[in-house]
């Protein structure tokens, strides 16, 4: 770690002064789909996996298979993924907003 | 032989065993390039007494570094990973800052030696050295006087002296021009003791630029969370940078001794000018062969 010169220190003293309380990560967001036909692909793999190990029959697996096919044939007519899309972003809008609410209530105790 | 004739006497050697010189005047002494072969010090001791410590603008810089760890799962699907946070500075600003007492500073150092030091003497002017005797003084082929002298109505052939003893002489001054012993003046060893050197103050110090203690940085400490589905860990590294605007030494004062300083092997080449031997009582001379 480079010592600081008396310059470089004085520009992170101005910043640090300006700088806002909360400052935001910079991240990379984790995508993850949690659509109902999602996760029946995940479920059908899953299944493939109890049927490899014995732990279901050829019979039962067939019927399952069969089954989500159906489901997915419904919820692909409603445009189910973009529905549940648009649902997981505002759901997680609103509870980064309680988050953020709760920030500032912890901040605000920290000044008093 | 008749008239008057002008004789002179020569005088092949004079000797004198002791005689006393009553003043010795030097106009000059001009010493040449001295060396000296070694200059020691022992026991040197240096105290510095410094009343009071002003740290003007002082500002502290804590920078917290922070790395995230997190996972989930929600049984047929799951993830982990890690993400550097960046870093929060936050700073504090203590202003100035007053050390009422400082300790004293003391340095000893136990010797101090050089070797072939070279200095330069200043011609030293005007000596009188008061009386002095002497023994052993010889002058050779010396003629009495040297303008002749006359004797009149006594007529002399040839004459040879043998010896001649002489009780009593005084000669009123006998003068050198300039004399330069071939050889250097040589002082062994010069010692002086127990230097006390006398406790001065000094004006107030203070730094020539600001002082930077930079990046301290502490061991990094975190906090971890599980949540059953999903699991984090915060990781922080706090650094800290601390700049002193400047610093001022208040009612320094120094003080010092040296045990002993000593001086090897002195070497001064001189030259000697205008001596001056005045009054000069010779006990008793011999003279030895005189020829008229």
């Amino acid at each position: 770690m480079a010592d600081l010169t008396a310059e470089e220190f004085e520009a992170l003293w101005q910043e640090a002064q300006k700088g806002p309380v909360v400052r935001e990560a910079a991240v990379k967001p984790i995508q993850l789909d949690m659509s109902l036909s999602a996760v029946l692909d995940h479920y059908a793999t899953m299944a493939d996996g109890f049927l490899a190990q014995g732990k279901i029959s050829k019979v039962d697996h067939d019927a399952l298979m069969a089954a989500i096919a159906a489901l997915k044939a419904v919820l692909a007519a409603i445009d189910e993924k973009n529905l549940v899309a648009q649902h997981m972003a505002s759901t997680t809008q609103a509870v980064q907003q309680q988050a953020q609410a709760q920030i500032s209530n912890l901040m605000a105790v920290a000044r008093r | 032989m008749s008239g008057a004739v002008t004789h002179t006497i020569g005088i092949a050697q004079v000797q004198t065993a002791s005689g006393q010189v009553a003043a010795i005047e030097v106009d000059k002494i001009t010493p040449g390039a001295a060396h000296v072969g070694g200059f020691s010090l022992t026991g040197t001791s240096f105290a510095i007494n410094s009343g009071t410590a002003f740290l003007q603008n002082v500002r502290f810089l804590l920078r917290l570094e922070f790395t995230l760890t997190y996972w989930w799962s929600l049984g047929f699907i799951s993830g982990h990973g890690s993400d550097n946070l960046g870093t929060i500075a936050i700073p504090f600003n203590a202003g100035d800052v007053l050390v009422p007492t400082l300790n004293n500073i003391s340095l000893t150092i136990p010797n101090i030696a050089a070797t072939n030091v070279s200095a330069s003497i200043a011609p030293l002017l005007n000596f009188a050295l008061g009386g002095a005797g002497f023994t052993n003084l010889v002058a050779d082929t010396v003629t009495l006087p040297s303008n002749g002298f006359q004797l009149g109505g006594l007529g002399l052939g040839p004459v040879s002296i043998g010896s001649l003893q002489v009780p009593n002489a005084l000669v009123g001054k006998v003068s050198i021009a300039n004399f330069a012993p071939t050889g250097n003046v040589v002082v062994p060893s010069v010692q002086l003791n127990n230097i006390q050197l006398p406790s001065a103050s000094a004006a107030d110090i203070q730094s020539a630029a600001p002082i930077a203690i930079n990046n301290i940085v502490a061991s990094a400490q975190g906090v971890s969370a599980n949540f059953g589905i999903f699991g984090i860990g915060i990781m922080v590294t706090p650094i800290i940078n601390t700049f002193i605007g400047s610093l001022l030494l208040n009612n320094v004062r120094v003080s010092g001794s040296v045990a002993k300083a000593e001086i090897q092997n002195i070497s001064v080449p001189i030259v000697i000018s205008g001596i001056n031997l005045n009054r000069i009582t010779i006990g008793a001379i011999d003279v030895n062969n005189i020829t008229l």
